[in-house]
């Protein structure tokens, strides 16, 4: 059974109760009575399949309101793990956001079976290509304009690769936009479909962009990397994409993943193997549909 | 080695204490991880080259600066310098430290 499947009363009482559902090879039990939250997941994990009550659940996170006060007066938000409060409260209109930026929060920090690396990765005709990022470097906008022309989700935000198999494991959830982003992918697609835009957030205005529902469904499917390509958009660029040697690949790709240390020399040859393995590029671009031309001619 | 990590456990030599390292090599690049400070260094070919030669071959700083001059055509000078300046850059990053 799928969330789409309760009504909205349904998804309500669930969710006061907690709402088990899985994403990817995680599963996740939300608990909360804050109506932000009810819309965000009706809208964005509608496709989500819901677990019955006698599942492992990896998970724990509840949503609610710090104090009794705070319901009513300027009211917040505060998420926990397992009953523990990793954050300060947020105002309630980042309720939404404040579950996906707490539930990255809970991969990275307890998902060591991975190497982690801040990256989208998308797939198309089994070639996934992996983009790792600092943010403002336009990872999300390429990942969410490519996903609008068919290509496969695993990960807008992060990319776990299996110590085990070397495998890239899908975690399909919503693209995180920022600010000009957002209209840029709402005007470049009609497939968009956004959840509430919130503004004055941390990071600016936010916007979450829900994972096609193909993607969802083979959330169980890992795939092989064929690519890693550091995107880096520049306004009037050209579209470029520039071999990058695999030893500095390394290195860049090293500083964005969340427990490269943590894993000691499992993260090093894992990331080695990863590297080995697949073409290694930047990719400086300001248009979205040459970019699009560039990668899907390559996947093809 | 093309595509698998060469394990490198920490040993001694007359001449040199070495850490435990990993390594990979990539065509001319060295990539060296660290295990004891869980740092990765790159490596150009032949300061690369040289590390796996006192690593592997356990040969003395003077072997070394023979090696040099007659792999890369070097004077006695320059062979001498260059191992000096490489062996230094393997002490600061804390690869190998030299015995006195």
């Amino acid at each position: 059974m799928n969330i789409s499947s309760l009504t909205v009363e349904q998804l309500k009482k669930k969710l006061s109760k907690g709402l088990s559902f899985q994403i990817g090879n995680f599963n996740i039990c939300l608990t909360s009575s804050i109506p932000n939250v009810c819309i965000h997941i009706k809208h964005l994990y509608s496709e989500y399949e819901v677990l019955s009550d006698d599942v492992y659940i990896d998970f724990y996170i509840e949503l609610c309101s710090p104090t009794l006060i705070r319901c009513y007066i300027r009211p917040q938000v505060v998420f926990s793990f397992d009953g523990y409060i990793a954050f300060k409260p947020l105002p309630l209109a980042q309720a939404g956001a404040m579950f996906e930026w707490g539930l990255n929060w809970c991969i990275a920090n307890h998902s060591n079976q991975y190497l982690i690396i801040h990256a989208a990765v998308v797939e198309l005709n089994g070639c996934a290509f992996v983009f790792p990022g600092a943010p403002g470097n336009g990872k999300s906008t390429l990942c969410a304009a490519l996903v609008c022309n068919g290509w496969r989700l695993l990960s807008d935000e992060m990319t776990l690769v299996s110590i085990e198999d070397g495998l890239i494991y899908p975690v399909p959830r919503p693209t995180s936009l920022k600010n000009q982003s957002i209209n840029i992918i709402k005007n470049y697609s009609k497939n968009a479909v956004f959840g509430e835009v919130v503004k004055d957030t941390a990071k600016g205005t936010i916007g979450h962009m829900r994972a096609p529902d193909n993607s969802v469904r083979c959330a169980h499917k890992p795939a092989q990397a064929t690519k890693l390509i550091f995107p880096k958009y520049t306004q009037g660029a050209a579209t470029e994409l520039t071999a990058l040697s695999k030893g500095k690949t390394v290195l860049r790709a090293a500083e964005q993943c969340f427990n490269y240390s943590a894993l000691g020399s499992q993260g090093f040859e894992t990331l080695c193997s990863l590297v080995g393995d697949v073409g290694c590029f930047e990719f400086s671009y300001s248009s979205l549909d040459e970019a699009v031309a560039l990668f899907s001619g390559i996947a093809h | 080695m093309e595509n698998a990590v060469n394990i490198l456990d920490m040993c001694i030599s007359n001449e040199f204490i070495f850490r435990p390292v990993r390594m990979q090599r990539w065509k001319s690049e060295y990539l060296i991880y660290n295990i004891l400070t869980a740092s990765t260094h790159l490596l150009d070919s032949i300061s690369g080259g040289v590390f796996n030669q006192i690593y592997h071959k356990n040969i003395s700083k003077q072997e070394l600066i023979q090696y040099m001059m007659n792999k890369y055509d070097m004077s006695h000078l320059e062979a001498v310098q260059y191992v000096g300046d490489v062996l230094e850059k393997f002490q600061v990053i804390n690869l190998i430290e030299i015995r006195i």
